[in-house]
């Protein structure tokens, strides 16, 4: 069975109110909903907020997705509005940028580990957010341009591209990140 | 060029196991809970009950039967009282017998003194 049959197959439970499938497609779609709301509020809290209130949107509305096998795009498509909805309301309360970076870490992290997600989270603000979604899903969510080319509606080699691209701009600040630490140390 | 992957496990909420379980597991129970069927009334009705609630409709219930107990007593008395004279007047002139002087007045309210 393909993954998008297995999709089909959780997305025709969770519409028969099955606790099993609606688990699944939690377990199969939290994460790439937190990348697509990363890519959109470029704060990690926020994202993981916004990705599990999308989740629960889209799995109240579960009947009104018509193509099952489609459930990829249109959870995405959900997510991606409430966290459009979710970046206006921020700006404004006017919070101060990433305060809990460090309440987010694991305890057994280091504060490298610490530096580098700061870092990861300046280089992507570079990018646009199609090029950050693209590049999460690929890098970090480990989808096929096949994926998330049906996902973000747009052809494979675009996404290529646009990873390829994303890649090296984020290389490039990431280098420079790491030289203007030397510099300052 | 080399192109390999970004290493993003930085940002990856699911290190966090038991923070991202527990979204899980809360998505699972707010979907679930908003599928469950619909309630039946007395279920829905049973749902809602308080106990303010329930001494109101006490309280509303013991008025509305006080009031509708003196409403329809206060309404047999007057409707006697006023059809009484009416309903003997009336079969005295639907029947043959004549009533005497002392029936008609205590019909009318009055009194009769033979003196």
């Amino acid at each position: 069975m393909t993954k998008t049959e297995q999709t089909a197959q959780w997305v025709e439970g969770a519409k028969a109110g099955k606790a099993r499938a609606i688990d699944a497609l939690a377990r199969a779609f939290l994460r790439p909903a937190y990348v697509v709301a990363l890519s959109v509020l470029g704060r990690p809290s926020d994202a993981e907020d916004a990705a599990q209130d999308a989740m629960v949107l889209a799995i109240e509305r579960i009947h009104t997705c018509k193509e099952n096998e489609k459930f990829g795009a249109w959870v995405l498509q959900i997510v991606r509005n409430q966290a459009k909805n979710g970046l206006r309301r921020r700006r404004f309360r006017d919070v101060p940028k990433e305060p809990t970076v460090a309440m987010d870490l694991p305890d057994n992290r280091s504060t490298d580990h610490l530096g580098l997600r700061r870092d990861l989270l300046a280089a992507l603000q570079v990018l646009s957010s199609t090029q950050r979604e693209i590049v999460l899903l690929h890098d970090l969510e480990g989808w096929t341009h096949g994926e998330i080319a049906e996902a973000l509606g747009v052809l494979e080699v675009t996404s290529r591209h646009h990873l390829f691209l994303a890649r090296r701009v984020l290389r490039t600040e990431l280098e420079r990140e790491t030289l203007a630490e030397g510099g300052v140390l | 060029m080399k192109d390999e992957k970004i290493d993003f496990s930085p940002l990856d909420p699911s290190l966090r196991k038991d923070a991202w379980e527990r979204r899980i597991s809360d998505i699972v129970a707010v979907a679930t809970n908003g599928r469950q069927p619909a309630a039946s009334l007395w279920v829905q009705l049973a749902a809602w009950a308080r106990p303010p609630l329930i001494a109101a409709g006490v309280a509303a219930a013991f008025c509305l039967a006080i009031a509708a107990f003196t409403i329809t007593r206060g309404t047999a008395s007057r409707f006697s009282v006023q059809q009484e004279p009416a309903l003997a007047l009336s079969g005295w002139v639907a029947g043959a017998d004549l009533p005497s002087t002392d029936k008609i007045l205590h019909i009318l309210g009055g009194t009769y003194d033979e003196k």
